[in-house]
């Protein structure tokens, strides 16, 4: 009975654990910057690693591409945060990004 | 009475031990040039735990050999369980800065923002801490001139 209240305590905190690395707003040239808050698009890319091991690293750039198909008149505001999602012998890296498009 | 004594001297130690950390700083454009500048601070912050190192720490503490291994193997299935980098301690919820742009945009009421520093810090006591994400900024108050 005390091992399996063990396993299912381990079970309940290997849950789903992620780590943010990074947070940060930015804003653009101040004479342009008088905010007007129209569209905010948001977009979440990632990529998996394996025991270190990835096949797909260009999930950035994916992003970063996605944002300027997004805001073809660019941005006035950004917000990227970097995470990752913590797995069993495994992660997840994930780029998230919001921006204000003018 | 001295155990007492032992648990107070531990316990005053992990609160006078807490200590912050910086993770990592970026600073924005700051411009002084278009009206008066009035500060503002956006904090968010969530629990973080590092379950693997509690249970390591519980296997040094424990008292009898088999509690000791027990709670190193579960030291070594959490370590394997939650792979990956680490900034800080982990948390169980991944959007907590989520809102810090929309709480950004409504920090100012003249839309108009400069000298955002964005901070990403961690208040740490042992395998418990606050991770934080904090935006200092100013709004800029434009003076009219006619």
């Amino acid at each position: 009975m005390k091992k399996l209240f063990l396993l299912f305590t381990v079970a309940m905190l290997s849950a789903c654990t992620s780590s943010v690395h990074m947070s940060q707003v930015d804003v653009g040239s101040n004479s342009a910057n008088e905010l007007e808050i129209g569209k905010i698009i948001e977009i979440e890319k990632s990529q998996k690693n394996i025991l270190g091991f990835v096949y797909d690293t260009n999930y950035v750039d994916q992003a970063y591409k996605n944002l300027l198909l997004e805001c073809p008149n660019g941005t006035s505001m950004v917000n990227v945060e970097y995470l990752t999602n913590h797995g069993f012998l495994s992660w997840t890296d994930k780029i998230r990004i919001k921006a204000v498009c003018l | 009475m001295p155990i007492k004594l032992k648990s107070i001297l531990g316990l005053s130690f992990l609160l006078v031990g807490g200590c912050s950390q910086l993770h990592h700083v970026h600073i924005g454009d700051i411009d002084q040039s278009q009206g008066t500048l009035t500060p503002f601070t956006i904090k968010v912050n969530e629990f973080g735990f590092d379950a693997a190192q509690a249970a390591q720490i519980g296997s040094e503490v424990a008292k009898s050999s088999s509690t000791s291994e027990d709670l190193e193997l579960v030291a070594f299935i959490l370590a394997i369980s939650n792979f990956g980098p680490k900034t800080g301690n982990p948390v169980y919820n991944d959007a907590y800065a989520d809102e810090v742009l929309s709480e950004v945009i409504k920090a100012c009421p003249s839309k108009k923002l400069t000298g955002l520093t964005s901070v990403r810090e961690a208040t740490n006591v042992g395998p418990v801490s606050g991770e934080v994400v904090r935006i200092n900024g100013y709004c800029i108050n434009t003076t009219q001139t006619h």
